[in-house]
């Protein structure tokens, strides 16, 4: 496998164009890409292998960009990759409903490099809403291949893979160039002879867009003269391959009007009331599938570890005693717990976020939120980092590129963590089950579902005030220019929801969290095995935390769990438990948590306080 | 005569963009989108902050401020029939 490629492809697109899932496609989830329905879900290069009539092919997804100048982070990424690891051929991804972006930016590749291939990704998508696309004639027009793909339902990939392979060999001699007015034509034509290097005419376009004022003497008289009826150039310059790419679509895409289902859903979402009611409306729906359907699948999972404790007891009373205790009594409890009470709501919570965001909700949401976040003097796709973050934090910070760089990306990032990750949502959720909601049946599960969007929503507001404070503070200045694109909604598929959101992110997190809930087993064990002067070595750590928790209206052992459990947040609660059960052997049931809480002096000021503490620390 | 984008939502109309006064990053950001000139543009919806329209074939929300330095005019009757 190590042997170099016989192809190097990369495919370059506009953000949201199906890059991600075109790669995956094409490499057979070698390597998945992540994708949903926003801008910006690829923030970084990935690379995989395509195998395709025994030749090895290697292909590379860059981030999404809009066109070649190096402005964003993104752009930057894909430019410099395009300049140091020249690509046989390169793959311009378009999006078949908004075409003109898609050209426009193969119109820019096109002039550093002839060998192109235009795919036009979602013609599925693009036939529903009754758009037609005239391939041939556009081929024709742009002298480079055309080739229309679905990437979802795998449709035209060989197409696409053997005419990137076609172009490597035999680049097309004649590709079509942003027809540009004619002064900036001529001057152009003056700058030529001036210039030595393989792309005279993109130097000196550049050279025009930039510094005209620079360029030697008597060629800038030239120029000047040429251009002296031509008031701000650069704009003029910069809009002609957009221009170009308008009029190719002109002649090639028959347009439908904008299909009415889509007009009201965005009234419904983006309405005054409406919006804000469906916003609440899906969060309390989402809280309360999760709630009430985690209870059921952690049962399931307590009474699978009761069960299957006897038999690793069994094993491990072979060892020596001490990694007899060590294993069965730390470890294994540990891990029992976090997988029975963090996977369930993991595992129903992804799925459900995973639709949303390919249902194309997300962006509305950001709509809706963004005259909050103007008050807050920040951007509006900080709700989009927040609702990565509600996923993970990690994932919510490193999300902050889509937010233009500057302050309004560095409150985002500093704020994300005011969003409960998931790691802190089951904790919340088992915490208001137990205290507020003590009643079964159904009812219950709404209650605790209102409650946990109480709690959500103060963190949501929490964050619009931190916003704010360091708006007004730090981070003082203007608010800054966004756009937000609100691409047209999608029906999710159910497949790819599932093994998206479970094999990818629930496994993923589960494991992180299975990892620290074994180091955290042995540390706990360790601490409440070595004694120091006759007393565990937990004790005299809890004793010693315990004013400081008090302050904040817990206690010590609280906090030592949050310490210990400060590498993944899934695995406080356990730790808290092995804490109060001073390491016994004994599994508690959900049923027995609250009785076991309440012995140590827990009152619902206490589960509050904790709440609370989960979502500032 | 020149209408900023900002105000087209009175009466819904498609209305041709002439001319974008905002400064060369954030210029280059519209053009990006495809806003230039001589592009039709449908406003479809706006809240406090934020002014939704349809541009070539897709939906692009921009803030009040951006969206008042985009200058647009309509077109003639006989211009319409093409767009």
């Amino acid at each position: 496998m190590n042997s170099s490629p016989d192809y190097r492809f990369a495919l370059v697109g506009n953000p949201n164009v199906g890059k991600s899932t075109l790669f995956n496609a094409l490499t057979r989830g070698a390597k998945k890409q992540h994708t949903g329905n926003w801008a910006g879900k690829t923030v970084s290069c990935a690379q995989g292998d395509v195998s395709f009539h025994g030749k090895r092919v290697l292909l590379a997804d860059l981030p999404g960009t809009c066109s070649l100048h190096d402005r964003s982070p993104e752009e930057r990424e894909a430019v410099e990759y395009l300049r140091q690891y020249p690509p046989d051929a390169v793959l311009c991804v378009a999006d078949a409903r908004a075409l003109n972006r898609g050209i426009a930016l193969c119109l820019q590749i096109l002039e550093r490099d002839n060998r192109a291939v235009l795919c036009i990704n979602l013609m599925d998508e693009a036939k529903k809403r009754g758009i037609r696309i005239d391939a041939e004639k556009l081929s024709f027009l742009l002298g480079i291949p055309v080739v229309c793909t679905e990437a979802r339902g795998k449709k035209g990939l060989s197409a696409l893979i053997s005419a990137a392979m076609q172009v490597s060999d035999t680049p097309p001699d004649s590709v079509l160039r942003p027809t540009y007015p004619k002064e900036i034509d001529a001057a152009v034509s003056a700058l030529l002879p001036h210039i030595q290097n393989s792309r005279p005419r993109l130097t000196a376009l550049t050279l025009l867009q930039e510094s005209p004022d620079t360029l030697p003497a008597p060629v800038c008289d030239i120029v000047k003269k040429q251009l002296s009826h031509t008031p701000d150039l650069a704009a003029r310059i910069e809009a002609v391959p957009m221009q170009t790419a308008n009029r190719i679509c002109a002649q090639t895409v028959a347009r439908a009007p904008l299909p009415d289902k889509d007009r009201l859903l965005d009234r419904v979402f983006t309405g005054k009331l409406s919006g804000t009611l469906t916003m609440l409306f899906f969060l309390f729906v989402i809280l309360w599938l999760t709630v009430s359907g985690a209870n059921v699948v952690s049962d399931g999972l307590f009474a699978l570890f009761a069960k299957f404790r006897i038999p690793v007891e069994r094993f491990t009373a072979l060892l020596p005693d001490w990694a007899d205790s060590l294993l069965s009594d730390g470890v294994y409890t540990v891990l029992a717990w976090v997988v029975s009470v963090m996977l369930p709501p993991l595992m129903i919570f992804f799925p459900l976020f995973t639709f949303l965001e390919e249902f194309g909700y997300l962006p509305r949401l950001a709509y809706q939120l963004d005259p909050a976040f103007c008050k807050a003097g920040v951007c509006g796709k900080q709700a989009l980092t927040v609702c990565m973050g509600f996923g993970c934090n990690a994932v919510g910070v490193t999300g902050c590129r889509i937010i233009d760089a500057g302050r309004e990306q560095d409150i985002a990032m500093l704020t994300n963590s005011f969003t409960p990750c998931n790691g802190r949502i089951p904790l919340l959720m088992t915490l208001f089950t137990l205290f507020f909601c003590s009643k079964g049946g159904w009812l219950f599960g709404m209650g605790a579902a209102l409650g946990l969007c109480v709690v959500l929503m103060f963190s949501l507001f929490m964050t619009f005030f931190s916003s704010w404070l360091l708006s007004k503070t730090l981070f003082r200045g203007e608010n800054g220019s966004f756009t937000l694109e609100l691409p047209s909604y999608r029906r999710p598929n159910a497949v790819k929801i599932l093994t998206q959101s479970l094999f990818d992110k629930t496994l993923h997190v589960l494991a992180r969290a299975v990892v620290s809930a074994v180091c955290a087993g042995v540390v706990l064990w360790l601490a409440a095995s070595v004694s120091i002067g006759g007393m565990p070595l937990l004790h005299h750590i809890t004793r010693v935390l315990n004013p400081v928790g008090r302050f904040f209206g817990l206690d010590g052992s609280i906090l030592a769990a949050f310490l210990l459990g400060l590498p993944a947040n899934e695995i406080v609660l356990p730790i808290l438990l092995m804490i109060y059960t001073r390491g016994s052997t004994l599994l508690p049931e959900p049923a027995g948590l609250y009785s076991i809480l309440a012995a140590n002096g827990w009152t619902q000021v206490t589960a509050v306080c904790t709440m609370l503490f989960t979502l500032m620390h | 005569m020149l209408i900023p984008l900002t105000r087209l939502y009175q009466d819904s109309r498609i209305a041709v963009i002439q001319r974008i006064d905002a400064r060369p990053d954030l210029r280059r950001r519209l053009f990006d989108l495809g806003f230039v000139p001589g592009a039709a543009v449908t406003p479809l919806f706006h809240n406090r902050s934020l002014y939704a329209c349809g541009i070539g074939g897709s939906v692009i929300a921009l803030r009040h401020a951006d969206a008042a330095q985009i200058q647009c005019s309509y077109p003639a009757p006989s211009e319409e029939e093409q767009l």
